[in-house]
């Protein structure tokens, strides 16, 4: 179709509103609450232009264009009323210095003063420069406002994490309302109270603390104004440059923009384009990036103990020293635990480390407890068919989601906008399982069965579907082995009415598009391996697509990584077993790891970031540099493979991990660890692993996206397998069950929350959350310190009621770190050790330390 | 004595209730039209000429016409009774005295139009009304007027009452819609129209208390009496709500096109003691201001389009020479002021403004430039807001500001 803007006659395709089309042909119109990724609010009134022969002055941000249509932009009528309504919005909006005849010799000569409470001014505003209402008010030329200013005296919000609100600059364009509505689904703000005393806020003016909100920043990063702003940065210096680079924080792989000053992180943003996110970003990304790479309690020297005390040493002595002892230690009795937060580089230096340099197969990865892990051993043991791979957009083409994790806008918040996504084209979401999750309110079905009873109910549903497509002779060559409890046994196991396994198995049809959705973090009682055996027959059944989520940054890469080493690598659960058993002599620690009780070790080094109760016992100390601050290939949850660029300048001394063992590595004598730079470390992995195959930094440089192929068995068929369903017998001792998970927000396994006060507010490791219900009956309160105890160890925390807990369930956080039971931790470990997966322990609860 | 549709019963003992309803012969409107072919009923209310009774008076029939016949997605009804406009007490008349006639109305639409479910989004001070709806309403299904398979018929519908929280903005259709679904009332962009994307993203009609009570009545006089009664595509009576300084206030049913005049003098008894008329306000107060030398204009949309007024709700506000102009602006200002949603600027903040400056003009603190202000102000809103609440304010203080100029700068004079 054909339209005229201005007298140009301009050619349309698609549905599109005028300004997109003005924009695109080079036509400025002001706007202010248009946001492209959100839906039309119309509200500034801005954007108004004049349609030949349609009454009044449609806003051409939410009209479209029709074929014919005359639309002029720039009339001195309309010029004149954008000036009114813009002089509406100063009226309200400290607008002094917008229109002050000092304004340029105030530009040149001042800077902006910043630490001041309250703005009345652009001089006095953090977000001076970079505001959108400063630019319309230049485009359109104010130079005077006709009204008085009015002040509206809001009090200015610094009682939340992270960020302030002062809406005294808002100008209620609602772009962060629609933000935390539309795209996070969060809804935490809205607008409050009408007309002229409307102001955006949260439901009975809580903190966003006390209304859920999970600190994404997605509203900061959408604020036209310096109404919403970031803490820390606020009163910093205008940054410097800026960086891109890949989030190590968490498996989604994000692009964030690092903007700098002096060598510091001043913030991070999302990236706009970035492949994974797309401007989003969750608060790890958006708000602690700049702690955790500034944090006090980073390692910044190397150390060697000398005489009982920790001494700085310089590189070259601490390498000695540490590559001479190491030498006395070869073979088993050497332990080496990485940091699954780590590069492929490093990984594969790590793994021929340990194999090459220390010659042992005690070689631990976090990673070893993962899902995926688990996952990857079922398929691999049974020669089955299946791709790690996935493309993040395809979820937002679902027609039914299922959703079997604990709560995906924290752990992988960029699947969850996915879901969302879904949810807006009209998915449906199905949950399943004894945790409360955020998606609650999206889902047409939510299957709570009695906590840690997931798996016969998978079976129920399983055995309904199976029976369905028997009948359809669809499923051939499948027969009927798959013994399950039966729906009335399903129904008394799980304590879920028989409608609703029906209900649930009904959405198996055969028809439309469907993913299953299965992180780590749900409480299953026999093992994860047997649920992920259900699921995967329900998605051959049914033509589901299954989508196996893992935990932590790079933990996919690091797993195709050792498991295709070749030589037997014993994995995580044994190094800590052999510890605890006092087998190991001498133990490299890289990665997170609980304190070892006894004297058994005679020789530690540790290689970290962070200070930890491990320096104590350390005899030398090797500063490690974090994901931010050098260059390294990431393999996000997808099996898509990054890079990550230094954006900061290094912190003290530290060094790559690469660069530490291949030090280490040589002067043991280790052949072929002349690396000066991580590219041919990947050049070498992506020939010696067929999963890495050309995905080198030249590749990766050059293709816009890249993942990895990750090489599975041939075998598509069912595998029924024989379960057990005796339900275990509640303990009178310990009648509460409690579920680990693991800690969300971590770097190289240091919680964050250690480092990030703000963050701790939002969620602590050392939670221990409780159902309102048995809080009651243990006469316990919130905040609470109380300790753990089950038959195996004890731990302490402080207790979080919840009122979405449900009774009987506790869920803590395993961090695997110093101050954790280990010997507890082992018992939960070896409940099933070959799979290495997480299940439920009977535990009770006590007040106190 | 004109024809009395929707008023007969009022002031009848127990009129609200089903069995001195029924005793009058009704529901036989809804008895016999389940036995008509729902295009024919669509066709006879179009033929009606019924234009909607909640201010904008959008043609009944051509709205119900709008909603797709085939859809796989629920259809519904929402029955406007969110009567906010200053000066209008009409459905709160119907709903107390005459509610069966308004759940005929909703049965035939619903009939029409295909629909099972229908809301009655009641405004939040008509509680104790929206007590007897439900009352009613449990009446009706009791004698299976509601629920399935209604009069034997097939037809299956059943109505919710919900109750406004007290707020003017969900009048307004797509307000209404929002704060049905349970979201903050604040109006949405149009298109898409309600009738293709409306309650929960389906289908809707949102119709006007006094409309759908009309309903019935077209079954049962036929659409060429109804027509008659009124004017050409304006059939029917209306319900006048008289208030002010007028000997008898109340409402009276009345046909469409009868003059201001008659309604004021001959009906409502004239101008109370001495008073002289000065003006009035001839459809709520979103209606601009007549003079008294205005007041020959027969009362239908097109007459009080031609004097740049309009017909509105019927709501009658009369205005004697000792009321001043400067108190009646102060009280249109604030209540706009008040009742703004907050989304679109000139209505959020120019409303604010206005309201101040018009204080100030009370108070004598005001210079004349400041009325050139309030008019600017308001002719900034006119046309650039989402939704007609910036239109609603502004006409009315335009037409003050132009009819009774003199009025206000004397008042600063003195």
């Amino acid at each position: 179709m054909k339209i005229t803007i201005n007298g140009k006659s301009i050619s349309v395709e698609g549905k599109r509103t005028i300004l997109e089309v003005a924009r695109e042909n080079g036509i400025k119109i002001p706007s202010l609450c248009d946001h492209g990724k959100l839906e039309h609010f119309a509200g500034c009134r801005m954007c108004i232009v004049d349609i030949t022969g349609r009454k009044g002055y449609p806003p051409s941000c939410s009209t479209y264009v029709e074929d014919g249509m005359e639309v002029k932009t720039n009339t001195p009528e309309l010029r004149r009323m954008r000036k009114q309504i813009l002089e509406l919005l100063l009226s309200e909006h400290p607008h002094s210095c917008l229109i002050c005849e000092e304004k340029e010799n105030c530009d040149e000569y001042k800077s902006t003063i910043r630490k001041v409470s309250e703005v009345t001014g652009c001089v006095l505003c953090p977000n001076n420069g970079r505001c959108e209402l400063q630019k319309v008010v230049e485009d359109l030329k104010i130079d005077r406002v006709s009204f008085p200013s009015l002040y509206r005296g809001f009090d200015i919000l610094k009682n939340d994490p992270f960020m302030d609100r002062n809406y005294n600059l808002c100008i209620l364009c609602g772009r962060c309302v629609r933000m935390c509505h539309e795209i996070r689904g969060a809804s935490v703000i809205s607008f409050t109270y009408r007309g002229s005393k409307a102001v955006i806020g949260t439901s009975m003016d809580k903190t966003l603390l006390e209304s859920g909100c999970q600190f994404c920043g997605a509203c900061l990063d959408v604020c036209p104004t310096g109404a919403l702003m970031e803490r820390a940065a606020k009163y910093e210096n205008e940054p410097e440059n800026s960086e891109r680079t890949v989030c190590s924080l968490c498996s989604m792989g994000c692009t964030l923009e690092v903007s700098l000053s002096e060598g510091r992180i001043y913030s991070t943003k999302p990236y706009e384009e970035g492949l994974v996110n797309r401007g989003q970003a969750c608060v790890r990304g958006r708000f602690l990036v700049r702690d955790i790479v500034h944090a006090e309690n980073r390692i910044s020297k190397p150390m060697i103990r000398k005489n009982g005390t920790l001494e700085e040493v310089d590189w070259q002595e601490a390498l000695d020293f540490v590559s001479g002892n190491l030498k006395k230690y070869k073979g088993d009795s050497c332990g080496l635990v990485v940091p699954s937060q780590a590069s492929c580089e490093d990984h594969y230096l790590f793994s021929r480390f340990g194999q090459e340099a220390l010659k042992t197969s005690n070689i631990g990865n976090p990673a070893d407890l993962n899902l995926q892990a688990c996952f990857e051993d079922y398929i691999r043991e049974k020669n089955l068919k299946f791709d790690f791979n996935f493309n993040i957009k395809d979820i937002s083409n679902a027609d039914t989601i299922f959703i079997l994790a604990d709560d995906l806008a924290v752990t992988h918040p960029m699947v969850w906008l996915e879901v969302l996504a879904a949810h807006r084209k009209g998915a449906r979401l199905v949950l399943i399982g004894s945790s409360p999750s955020a998606g609650e309110r999206f889902a047409v079905l939510s299957l709570k069965p009695k906590a840690g009873t997931e798996l016969p109910l998978l079976q129920g549903i399983l055995d309904v579907v199976f029976e369905k497509f028997q009948k359809q002779e669809t499923a051939e060559g499948a027969q009927k082995s798959m013994e399950g409890p039966g729906l009335d046994q399903c129904e008394k196991i799980t304590t879920l009415k028989k409608e609703d396994c029906l209900k649930a198995a009904g959405f198996f049809n055969g028809k439309g598009r469907k993913i299953f959705l299965v992180d780590g973090s749900i409480p299953f009682l026999p093992s994860n391996r047997e649920i992920l055996s259900v699921l995967w027959n329900l998605s051959l059944l049914d033509g589901t697509q299954m989508i196996v989520l893992d935990g932590f940054t790079n933990s996919l890469g690091s797993l195709l990584i050792y498991r295709n080493s070749g030589t037997k690598i014993r994995g995580y659960a044994a190094v800590l077993e052999d510890a605890l058993e006092g087998k190991l002599k001498a133990l490299y620690l890289s990665g997170p790891f609980p304190l070892i009780p006894g004297e058994d070790l005679e020789f530690l080094v540790v290689q970290d970031c962070y200070h930890s109760a491990w320096l104590e016992k350390a005899d030398a100390v090797l500063p490690a540099v974090t994901l931010f601050e050098r260059k390294g290939v990431l393999v996000n949850t997808e099996g898509r493979a990054q890079k990550t660029n230094p954006s900061a300048a290094i912190s003290g001394e530290g060094k790559p991990d690469w660069w530490i063992v291949s030090q280490i590595a040589g002067k043991m004598g280790a052949k072929g660890f002349e690396y000066k730079s991580p590219s041919p470390i990947m050049e070498e992995l992506s020939r010696r692993r067929a999963v890495f195959k050309d995905l080198t930094y030249k590749n990766l440089a050059k293709k816009a996206a890249f993942f990895l192929k990750s090489k599975t068995g041939e075998q598509q068929r069912y595998d029924p397998s024989g379960m057990d369903f005796s339900t275990e017998e509640q303990d009178r001792d310990f009648p509460l069950r409690l579920v680990f998970q693991a800690v969300p927000d971590s770097c190289r396994g240091f919680p964050l929350d250690r480092i990030s006060k703000s963050l701790s507010l939002i969620r602590d490791s050392r939670d221990i959350r409780l159902s309102k219900k048995d809080a009651g009956k243990l006469k316990l309160k919130d905040g609470e310190k109380v300790r753990v105890e089950s038959p195996a160890g004890s731990f302490q925390g402080s207790l979080r009621i919840s009122e979405k807990q449900p009774a009987g369930l506790v869920r803590a956080y395993l961090s695997l770190m110093e101050d954790f039971d280990s010997s507890l931790l082992k018992t939960f470990m070896t409940y099933s050790r070959e799979k290495a997966s997480l299940r439920t322990l009977p535990i009770r609860i006590k007040r106190g330390k | 004595m004109s024809e009395k549709y929707l008023s007969r019963n009022f002031g009848v003992t127990d009129s609200h209730k089903i069995e001195v309803y029924l005793k009058g012969n009704g529901y036989s409107a809804v008895r016999n039209a389940l036995k008509i072919k729902p295009e024919n009923i669509i066709e006879e209310i179009k033929k009606a000429g019924l234009r909607g009774r909640g201010g904008a008076g959008f043609p009944a029939g051509v709205k119900w016409g709008f909603v797709p016949k085939k859809t796989d997605k629920p259809k519904y009804l929402c029955v406007n009774a969110d009567e906010g406009e200053p000066g209008t007490v009409k459905d709160r008349y119907i709903m107390t005295h005459n509610p069966h006639q308004l759940f005929e109305g909703i049965i035939i639409a619903s009939y029409a139009v295909g629909i099972n479910t229908a809301f009655i989004y009641i405004r939040g001070e008509y509680e104790n009304i929206a007590q007897r709806l439900e009352e009613a309403l449990d009446e009706a299904r009791a004698e299976g007027f509601l629920g399935k398979n209604i009069q034997g018929s097939g037809f299956n519908l059943d109505v919710y009452v919900h109750r406004g929280a007290g707020a003017y903005i969900c009048g307004e259709e797509t307000a209404l819609l929002e704060s049905l679904e349970g979201k903050r009332g604040n109006p949405r962009l149009k298109p898409p129209f309600p009738a293709s994307v409306g309650l929960f993203n389906c289908p809707t009609v949102i119709n006007n208390v006094e409309t759908l009570a009309n309903v019935p009545v077209i079954i049962n006089v036929g659409a060429d009496a109804f027509q008659k009664t009124g004017q050409k595509g304006d059939g029917g009576t209306r319900i006048f709500g008289v208030s002010g300084m007028v000997k008898k206030p109340g409402v009276y049913e009345l046909p469409v096109g009868t003059t201001l005049r008659d309604i004021i003098f001959k009906h409502a008894g004239g101008m109370k003691g001495s008073r002289r008329l000065k003006a009035v306000i001839p459809g709520g107060m979103s209606a601009p201001v007549l003079t008294a030398d205005e007041i020959d204009v027969p009362m239908d949309f097109e007459s009080l389009m031609e004097k740049k007024s309009m017909l509105g709700s019927a709501g009658i506000i009369v205005i004697d020479q000792e009321t001043s102009m400067v108190d009646v602006l102060k009280v249109v200002t604030k209540f706009y002021a008040h009742e703004s949603c907050g989304q679109c600027t000139p209505c959020r903040i120019g409303n604010a403004w206005i309201y101040r400056i018009v204080k100030r003009v009370a108070a004598r603190e005001a210079g004349k430039r400041d009325l050139d202000t309030i008019c600017r102000l308001a002719n900034n809103m006119l046309g650039k807001t989402l939704c007609p609440l910036g239109d609603a304010a502004a006409m009315p203080i335009l037409a003050i500001m132009k009819k009774f100029r003199t009025e206000i700068e004397s008042h600063l004079e003195q």
